[in-house]
C-alpha cells in the first residue's frame, strides 16, 4: 500500500532530483514527479495528486521553507508530510524549519540509508497517528 | 608665492613631497586598473561565463553518469537474478549426471553462476554509490552560483568605482562593505572561507578606525 504513495521531489538542481527519484524507485516507490522550484511545486501540489513532498531549501523563486509554510497554511495541503533535503545546515535554519512544521530534515550530502530511514520514520509516525 | 621653510624641516618637507608623489601615482594606477577592469568590461563577464560553463560541464557530466547508472543497474540486476535462478537446476543436472564426463563441466557452470549472482549484486551496490556520488554537482553548483552572484556584484561595484576614479574621487566605505556582505548568507558552508572573510573585514575595520573613520 505505502508503495503507492505519490511523491513530489522539489529541487532546482536536476541532478539532485534525479538522484532522489532513483533512490525512491529503489525503495519501491514508482510514483515520483519533479518540480524545479517551490513556485512550480505549489500549483502541482494543489491538484491534490501527491501524498509526500521532498524539498530542497535554497531555490531561486520560492525557497523550500516558504513552500513548507504555504503547504501548512493551505487547508487542503496542511497534512502533507514534508521532508527537507538541503545543504543549509545552520542550527537556526533547522529550528526554523521545525517550527514551520517540517516532518524531517536531511543534510546534503546524504546517504541512501539516511533518506530511507527518515522516510520510514515519517511514515511510521503518521501510521501511528492514523493518517 | 612660496613660503620659506626652516632648514630643520627640510627632511619632513621632502618626505611630504615624496608622499604626495606616491599618492598621485597610486591614484593614477587605481584609475587605470579599474578602467581596465570594468570599462573594457571583459574580465568580469569572462569570469562569470567561465563559471557558468563549469556549472554546465559538471551538470552534463553528472547526467551522463546518471544515464549510464540507470542503464547499467537493471542489467546487473537481471544478470544476478538469472544466474541465481539457474544455480539449482544446474545442481540437479550435475547430480543426475554424476559419474559421467559432463559432471565436471556442470560443476564449473554452477560455480560460474554463483559467482555471477554475487558479482551482479556487488555491481548493483557500487552503482548505487556512483549515483549518490553525483550529488557533488548540486553542492558544487550551489557554491559556484554563489560565486557567480558575487562576481556580478563585483562587476557592478567596479564599474561604479571606475566612474568615481575617472572623477578622481575615492569610493566610500559603504560600497566596499556592501560588496563584502554579498558574499555571505546563502548556500553550503565552505571550510575556512567565511572565517577568512570575517578576518579581512576586521582588519579593514581596524585600519579605518586607526584613521579616524
Amino acid at each position: 500500500m505505502s508503495n503507492q504513495l505519490r511523491f513530489l521531489v522539489v529541487d532546482d538542481f536536476s541532478t539532485m532530483r534525479r538522484i532522489v527519484k532513483n533512490l525512491l524507485q529503489e525503495l519501491g516507490y514508482a510514483h515520483v514527479q519533479e518540480a524545479d522550484d517551490g513556485s512550480t511545486a505549489l500549483p502541482m501540489l494543489k491538484t491534490g495528486n501527491f501524498d509526500f513532498v521532498i524539498t530542497d531549501w535554497n531555490m531561486p523563486q520560492l525557497p523550500g521553507l516558504e513552500l513548507l509554510k504555504a503547504v501548512r497554511a493551505d487547508p487542503q495541503l496542511k497534512h502533507l508530510p514534508v521532508l527537507m533535503v538541503t545543504a543549509e545546515a545552520k542550527r537556526e535554519q533547522i529550528v526554523e524549519a521545525a517550527q514551520a512544521g517540517v516532518n524531517g530534515y536531511v543534510i546534503k550530502p546524504f546517504t541512501a540509508q539516511t533518506l530511507s530511514e527518515k522516510l520510514a520514520k515519517i511514515l511510521q509516525s503518521r501510521a501511528a497517528a492514523g493518517n | 608665492m612660496q613660503m620659506s621653510v626652516p632648514s630643520s624641516l627640510d627632511p619632513v618637507w621632502q618626505d611630504l613631497r615624496a608622499l604626495n608623489a606616491s599618492l598621485q601615482r597610486t591614484l593614477d594606477e587605481f584609475r587605470a586598473s579599474f578602467q581596465r577592469a570594468s570599462v573594457a568590461g571583459r574580465d568580469m563577464p569572462d569570469a562569470r561565463l567561465r563559471l557558468d560553463h563549469v556549472l554546465k560541464l559538471t551538470e552534463d557530466a553528472a547526467h551522463r553518469t546518471l544515464d549510464l547508472v540507470e542503464r547499467s543497474g537493471p542489467l546487473a540486476d537481471r544478470m544476478a537474478k538469472d544466474a541465481a535462478a539457474l544455480i539449482e537446476p544446474i545442481r540437479q543436472a550435475r547430480a543426475a549426471y554424476r559419474g559421467s564426463g559432463v559432471e565436471s563441466l556442470l560443476g564449473r557452470v554452477e560455480t560460474l553462476l554463483a559467482c555471477a549472482a554475487r558479482d551482479g549484486d556487488v555491481v548493483r551496490a557500487n552503482l548505487a554509490e556512483v549515483l549518490m556520488a553525483q550529488s557533488y554537482q548540486d553542492l558544487s553548483g550551489q557554491i559556484i552560483r554563489t560565486v557567480i552572484k558575487l562576481v556580478v556584484e563585483l562587476e557592478r561595484t567596479l564599474s561604479h568605482f571606475s566612474e568615481l576614479a575617472g572623477e578622481r574621487a575615492a569610493g566610500g566605505p559603504d560600497t566596499a562593505a556592501a560588496l563584502i556582505a554579498t558574499g555571505h548568507g546563502y548556500g553550503p558552508a565552505i571550510p575556512n572561507v567565511s572565517m577568512d572573510a570575517v578576518g579581512e573585514q576586521q582588519d579593514v575595520d581596524a585600519l579605518l578606525a586607526k584613521m579616524g573613520m
